[in-house]
């Protein structure tokens, strides 16, 4: 039952997070008339930015027993003023703290799993680089690539710093 | 529309089902089944692709005597790009790639490395073997 809410969720989301894309791609090559491989880019690389942003954001609010993967990464410095980073908040009941995991899942089922991966897309770039190199357009074709990957992962690295600075001071 | 938010739908719980299987069923790491809906995304889009896109190439070169038809199936065809534009465009991501890449980079460099290449360069192989596949489908 748990499991079937989560997939509509995240298929809710991610039949929005589609149309997003498409009404993205529409705006950005069609009205604005950037070539197709950059409106791909910033789609993708606006995308990045956001699951950052909001996957610090709902960790930081929303998990609150200590298990969260935020631990890994540097950013959570930002955190440790909170009295219940990094081991979990004491003063929660055990039923509050699953109540919270659940909220956790649904909102990330949605927002992250269903929206901003469907937002962005991997299969449209890697098509695209296929017929750049088929047309020997090779130098557009780098751009392209190592460009998305590396302003990727500064923009998640900057949404996660974000998201982690939005999480409300006690 | 309509197609491209179905396909996404189909698309996102595809992906979903395949990150809680790899969770429950194999002691892989969270990335590989990113990196298996990415490179399987690659290849359908490629195969949809150019099954499509030859479909096309032989209708206009053929005989369009009866231009109702002709426009009945464009119309058709365009609903299947649609809807494979939304599948695809669901099924694989970017945000979540660049997401376990930045956890991969504090301190597993060497995953970093086959995750990134192994998209890159399996989603490409994948896009092109799709695109032949589909061009000798058509």
């Amino acid at each position: 039952m748990r499991f079937l809410l989560l997939i509509l969720c995240i298929g809710f989301g991610g039949g929005l997070g589609a149309i997003s894309r498409e009404g993205s791609m529409s705006l950005l090559h069609g009205e604005l008339g950037m070539p197709r491989y950059i409106a791909l880019a910033c789609v993708n690389i606006l995308g990045c930015l956001l699951i950052g942003l909001v996957f610090a954001f709902l960790e930081g609010t929303l998990r609150r027993d200590g298990s969260s993967r935020l631990r890994d990464l540097p950013h959570s410095r930002q955190l440790h003023e909170h009295p219940w980073w990094p081991e979990g908040d004491p003063t929660l009941s055990p039923v509050e703290l699953l109540r919270m995991n659940r909220s956790l899942q649904v909102a990330s089922a949605l927002v992250i799993t269903g929206f901003i991966g469907s937002y962005t897309t991997f299969s449209s770039f890697s098509l695209l680089t296929v017929q750049q190199l088929q047309q020997g357009a090779a130098l557009e074709a780098c751009i392209s690539v190592v460009g998305s990957i590396i302003l990727g992962l500064l923009a998640a690295w900057l949404g996660v710093h974000a998201g982690c600075r939005l999480v409300r001071k006690p | 529309m309509l197609m491209v938010m179905l396909g996404g739908a189909l698309g996102a719980a595809a992906r979903f089902l395949a990150q809680e299987a790899g969770q429950r069923w194999t002691q892989l790491p969270g990335w590989t089944a990113i990196l298996a809906a990415n490179i399987l995304g690659s290849l359908l889009m490629g195969i949809g692709y150019g099954w499509l896109h030859g479909l096309a190439v032989l209708e206009s070169h053929e005989a369009l005597d009866a231009m109702q038809q002709y426009q009945d199936s464009v119309s058709i065809h365009e609903g299947m790009a649609l809807l494979l534009a939304g599948f695809c465009g669901g099924l694989t991501t970017f945000s979540t790639f660049s997401l376990d890449n930045l956890f991969l980079a504090y301190g597993k460099r060497g995953q970093l490395a086959c995750n990134i290449l192994g998209c890159l360069l399996l989603g490409v192989i994948a896009a092109w073997a799709g695109l032949f596949i589909g061009g000798q489908l058509a």
